[in-house]
């Protein structure tokens, strides 16, 4: 699946916002002193300046040239098209008009250890995208340029804006001393929320009934377990089969975070604050010994795979694949993910996504994510490094490309968003604070049923920003609803074609918004993240011990590896091993950050 | 003469210098990165100007409560894997120098030798979609006993995997210098043993095997600078959470503080330890070597 | 007698062909994989032959100029990397080889190449200098850092001192001079452990990936190992947004990987066969009185 995130819609709506917000603004000078009908991009794009770029935020930096380094991310660039001139970087200059001149690019694994390489000889490129613990190494070294006034006092309406959707968290979760030294990468809401996901053939051949809690669940992957769904005369199908991973700071494929956070109310791997204002590391909270208990009674009655601590998000896809389970825990996007093998290679298998709670009845809450995905940073010495906060600004509004004179449609990029210098400063495009407006309309509410009634309500949209992309909008409605629809007249779901687009792809679409964002947005469930995402200097002395102990503890208790102590008794001595080790110091350190 | 032997000396220090002078300048002056070791160490500052912080980079790594830990693993897979791979290495060598058909010899030491030229970064993957989950030979076990048994997330078997997975790769090329050492041994002697009425299982105790045991000797000894070498790529591609107990060794650790964490000075003053343990190892080895293989290897 | 076969060989025989079996295994597995259909490969269906057989991935790769750009590298870092090491063991392990009255320095140069080999400062100092000497994104960069493989250097001057010394002394009668008696005499007469040597500098070159990676940031003069490393993609969800996964997904591509892996295995096994004679030959790791 190519990305495409042609924002024309966007553009228009933000626009319109824009006139509002520009008002009044000191009528900018750097526009009128650039002559933007004489600027050209890449294939000879143009700027559309039909449009009106008054005000102070609108301000373009052509001719300053800046070094940076990409993260490929397995991406090829197309035919004739290099990692500094192709479309997404086109649209990059043509935004902001900065220049970027790549030092290097590597893909994954290779890219981390080059760029820790980088930091850790203090020849850093002018931009680079970071993570947290290379955000503090690189305050620490004094590499970094402070961003604090332009970020906070400068006229930059569209990210301000942006992170005032997530009410600063973005912005405070960066501050060192009062000071921000990076433009952040703000997360979407429940954008790696672990969805129950089950096999809705299977579901039906056995005539059970849709789970409304975690109890539900278990007698379902008994169902299953008992049964020969894939038919080759062995009883060998796998209950609920999970991934050692139990974070709750974003989620993913096979992770169990939202079975402690309704079970016992416990949020692993994150910082929360308790009623009485103090801070607890979620894995310590006491809550965690309901779900642990409930895992290992699973793990005993062999509902979770006896060797599910050594299995990756690979090996859940193939076993999916395989037909051998039939219950998955992953994201919205996991017909892309964990359900792809099994849709690709059986064609019979329909999928339905659910949230549970703890109890019937009670509240459902699901892992947020943390407010900052990643962050942009700028050299220390950098000629002038407010320009990527004007350039982040650019990017969500901004200058738009004269469509007709370019010849682009605004879609039908050719490169990959990798290659676009800031990528992560376009705005989200799942959900946000937990549902847009749009997705409620469409899936939710169905009151929006045609492209047309879509792009009538989004120009409709006054205050000029909501979320999500043209492409999520277009996925819905052409692909989602009519396989929606196919299932009501009780028609085959696997068998819908639109357009050009084979079965395989309209399902998956299905899958992802009406199945997995629908369920989010009609579940609405209470959203729980950190409230501290940083690294104390006690962690960097304690964590890599701290880590692997949480780890092993936690797939002992769920093992019933717990030197013949219950879960309960294994998990108080674990919270007190923790604590001596370093998790008091840590804890006292984030207690202090946070204040109170 | 005398006049010759100088001209000599200036010959060999012409031969000497290029190499030294490589030495020098890509590994002699990387030394003052050592002293990061005894610093908070900020790189901007250098070497020569981040704080000094004595021996405590040395103390956060001991007081880690699994220090202890990671150097036992550490111990156990090296010496597992010297001692190992090098038994089954001469066990191979002799079993090849039965076979007479020299076609199948060959054909048979082409492939054994093979999966040493595959790097570990590469030869891991293969192996993890082999035996890993859901791979071949799980399934394979569960077929035969009908359990469901986890190969690469048990952490008592794991230390033996490695241990297994290196033998698999390097007994061929280990082989090699036993088999070169065989072809050494006087063919008389055999023949007299022959005469004497000795089977070829006789002829190998009484004659092969004290026949290469200088080499099988030397090779244990100067395996000894390596006994902190638990190799990095293979445990560091092939580990998991649930095996860290008796995964975890010094040189993974060392990675994940220095370029996962930031924490160059403790991964440095880690790192240091093991180079002096290696050095007075080495040290005793060459000594060894010379006592019991009378063999200068300086 | 000889031709008899007892029991014994057949056993013998038996074993090693399971042996070798067991060794040739996992790089079958990579062979079929990478004629396979990708859907099966992820679907865990491919074990014994390949499975919804094609070579789309071959073709894909024929068509990457930069997989070709990496191959020429790797093919050039091992034909100058090599012959630069050789010749740097053979000229310091001769002077090594002497007997100490001859070279009475060489006790001081010994200690230094020992004590290089068992320290070094690590990644960032070595970084930090190689940048220093302007050698970034050059070639040089993985070839100078490893100039003199010590270790070998070691097994080097063991090999010399296997050659008897009246050849030196009755050369050095004959008026030859050091350099001399280094290439005409002890060099033809070390060529299987030359050749041994060569071997592991070939294989060390072939391997090595991170050198590649720190040094050279031009992906097309990247060696072929570095590229491959550059594969394999890790999904790592809590760095990575849900577009990214999805987009990786459907790009990631086992077959294709595992056919580059073949590919990058290809040279080796041309050199293998002209080499494997000497194996035998010259891993006698010199002075060995038995």
């Amino acid at each position: 699946m190519k990305r495409k995130t042609g924002n024309r819609w966007l553009a228009a709506a933000l626009a319109a916002g824009m006139l509002a917000a520009g008002m009044g603004g000191n009528s900018a000078l750097a526009s009128e002193e650039t002559d933007l009908s004489s600027l050209t991009f890449g294939s000879g794009w143009k700027i559309d300046t039909t449009k009106d770029y008054s005000g102070s935020q609108y301000k373009r930096f052509d001719g300053l040239e800046f070094t940076r380094a990409v993260n490929t991310s397995g991406f090829d660039l197309p035919e004739g098209m290099t990692i500094d001139d192709n479309d997404r970087v086109w649209m990059f200059e043509l935004k902001t008009g900065l220049t970027p001149k790549t030092v290097w690019s590597a893909n994954g694994d290779a890219y981390t250890q080059k760029l820790n390489a980088c930091i850790a000889s203090g020849e850093i490129p002018d931009l680079m995208y970071v993570d947290m613990n290379q955000y503090y190494s690189l305050i620490k070294s004094g590499l970094i340029a402070d961003l604090t006034d332009e970020l906070l006092e400068g006229n930059h309406p569209g990210i301000q804006a942006l992170y005032e959707m997530g009410d600063n968290k973005a912005l405070e979760t960066l501050k060192v001393d009062g000071r921000i030294y990076g433009i952040p990468h703000v997360y979407m809401n429940f954008d790696g929320s672990p969805l129950v996901w089950i096999r809705q053939d299977w579901m039906e051949e056995l005539g059970l009934e849709a789970p409304q809690t975690y109890a539900d669940l278990e007698k379902i992957a008994q169902a299953f377990m008992e049964s020969d769904l894939d038919g080759n005369g062995k009883e060998d199908t796998y209950g609920i089969p999970i991934l050692p991973s139990f974070t709750a700071d974003y989620g993913g494929s096979g992770n169990v975070c939202d079975l402690f956070l309704n079970v016992g109310g416990a949020a692993p791997g994150i910082w929360q604050k308790q009623e009485d204002g103090t801070v607890i590391y979620g894995s310590l909270m006491d809550g965690a010994k309901d779900a642990l208990t409930l895992l290992n009674d699973w793990y005993q009655k062999g509902i979770i795979p006896s060797d599910f601590a050594t299995w990756t998000a690979d090996t859940l896809k193939q076993i999916i694949g395989e037909d051998k389970a039939g219950i998955v825990f992953s994201p919205w996007w996991g017909c892309w993910d964990a359900l792809s093998a099994s849709i690709s290679l059986n064609e019979d298998a329909t999928w339905t996504a659910y949230m549970l709670t703890g109890e019937e009845g009670g509240e459902v809450r699901s892992a947020a994510g943390s407010p900052v995905k990643g962050v942009y940073v700028v050299r220390e010495g950098f000629e002038d490094p407010s320009a990527f906060v004007y350039a982040a600004d650019m990017i969500t509004k901004g200058y738009e490309l004269d469509y007709e004179a370019s010849g682009f449609d605004g879609a039908a990029y050719q490169t990959d968003n990798a290659y676009n210098p800031m990528y992560g400063s376009n705005p989200p495009t799942g959900l946000i604070n937990p549902v847009n407006d749009v997705i409620q309309k469409t899936i939710v509410d169905k009151e929006i049923t045609t492209e047309e009634e879509m792009q009538a309500f989004v120009s409709e949209q006054s205050d000029g920003l909501f979320t999500g992309s043209e492409e999520t909008y277009t996925a819905i409605l052409n692909y989602g609803l009519p396989v929606a629809q196919a299932m009501e007249e009780g028609s085959n779901p696997r068998e819908v074609t639109v357009g050009d687009q084979d079965a395989l792809t309209v399902y998956s679409n299905y899958l992802a918004y009406i199945q997995g964002v629908g369920t989010i947005a009609s579940t609405n469930p209470t959203a729980v993240s950190t409230v501290f995402q940083g690294t104390t200097d006690s962690m960097t002395k304690y964590n890599s011990f701290l880590q692997n102990f949480e780890k092993e503890a936690y797939t002992k208790m769920i093992m019933g590896d717990t030197d013949g102590q219950s879960v309960s008794d294994y998990f108080d001595g674990f919270v007190e091993e923790y604590l001596a080790q370093g998790g008091a110091e840590i804890t006292a350190e984030v207690q202090e950050f946070i204040g109170g | 003469m005398k006049k010759i032997k100088l001209k000599d000396r200036a010959y060999y220090w012409l031969m000497i210098l290029p190499g030294t002078i490589f030495v020098f300048l890509f590994n002699t002056r990387t030394w003052p990165g050592i002293l990061a070791a005894f610093q908070d160490f900020i790189p901007v500052k250098g070497w020569y100007g981040s704080d000094w912080v004595g021996l405590s980079n040395f103390e956060i790594f001991f007081r880690q409560p699994d220090s202890f830990r990671i150097i036992r693993n550490t111990l156990i897979m090296a010496v597992g894997k010297i001692v190992f791979t090098q038994l089954l290495a001469i066990v191979f060598a002799l079993m090849i120098n039965e076979v007479r058909n020299s076609k199948l010899k060959k054909t048979i030491q082409t492939i054994t030798y093979l999966p040493h030229f595959v790097s570990w970064v590469i030869f891991a993957t293969i192996l993890k979609s082999l035996i890993g989950t859901n791979g071949l030979f799980e399934n394979f076990l569960k077929e035969l006993t009908g359990t469901n048994l986890s190969i690469l997330g048990t952490a008592s078997v794991f230390p033996v995997l490695m241990i297994l997975t290196e033998m698999l790769k390097e007994f061929g090329w280990s082989a090699i210098i036993y088999l070169s050492a065989l072809t050494a041994v006087d063919p008389g002697l055999y023949e007299a043993a022959a005469i004497d009425g000795a089977s070829r299982w006789k002829q190998t105790i009484h004659v092969t095997l004290p026949g290469i045991r200088h080499i099988i000797v030397l090779n244990g000894v100067l395996s000894l600078g390596n006994i902190l070498n638990a190799g990095f790529d293979q445990i560091f591609n092939m580990y998991n959470p649930l095996v860290m107990s008796t995964a975890d060794i010094l040189d993974t650790w060392v990675y994940r503080q220095g370029l996962v964490n930031f924490n160059y000075g403790v991964g440095t003053a880690v790192g240091l330890f093991k180079s002096l343990i290696a050095l007075v190892l080495t040290v005793i080895a060459y000594w060894a070597a010379d006592k019991f293989a009378d063999y200068k290897i300086f | 007698m000889r031709k008899k076969l007892t029991k014994g060989h057949v056993v013998i025989v038996i074993l090693l062909i399971l042996a070798a079996l067991v060794c040739l295994y996992p790089l079958w597995y990579t062979l079929i994989v990478s004629f396979s259909d990708k859907a099966y490969v992820e679907g865990g269906r491919v074990w014994i032959i390949p499975r919804g057989f094609n070579i789309k991935s071959y073709i894909k790769i024929l068509q990457d100029n930069v997989f070709f750009s990496a191959l020429f590298v790797s093919i050039k870092r091992v034909a100058v990397g090599c012959s630069l090491n050789m010749l740097l063991l053979v000229l310091t392990a001769f002077p090594l080889c002497l007997h100490g009255k001859k070279f009475p320095e060489g006790k001081f140069f010994k200690w230094f190449f020992m004590a290089n080999m068992l320290f070094n400062g690590g990644m960032i100092p070595s970084y930090v200098l190689i940048r220093q000497y302007g050698l970034f994104d050059s070639f040089w960069s993985m070839i100078l850092p490893g100039a003199l493989p010590i270790w070998n250097m070691i097994l080097m001057i063991n090999f010399f001192r296997n050659v008897p010394y009246e050849l030196n002394e009755s050369a050095t009668i004959d008026g030859a001079n050091p350099f001399q008696i280094l290439f005409k005499i002890y060099v033809p007469l070390c060529v299987p452990s030359l050749a041994c040597l060569f071997l592991f500098q070939f294989v060390g070159h072939w391997n090595s990936y991170f050198d590649g990676l720190l040094y050279i940031n031009d992906v097309a003069k990247q060696p072929l190992q570095t590229y491959i490393y550059n594969l394999s993609v890790t999904l790592d969800y809590s760095t990575m947004s849900s577009e990214e996964i999805i987009a990786l997904a459907a790009t990631s591509d086992k077959t294709l990987n595992a056919a580059k892996v073949v590919v990058a295995m290809v040279p080796i096994l041309c050199v293998y066969p002209f080499i494997q004679k000497y194996f035998t030959a010259g891993m006698t790791l010199g002075a060995v009185k038995g």
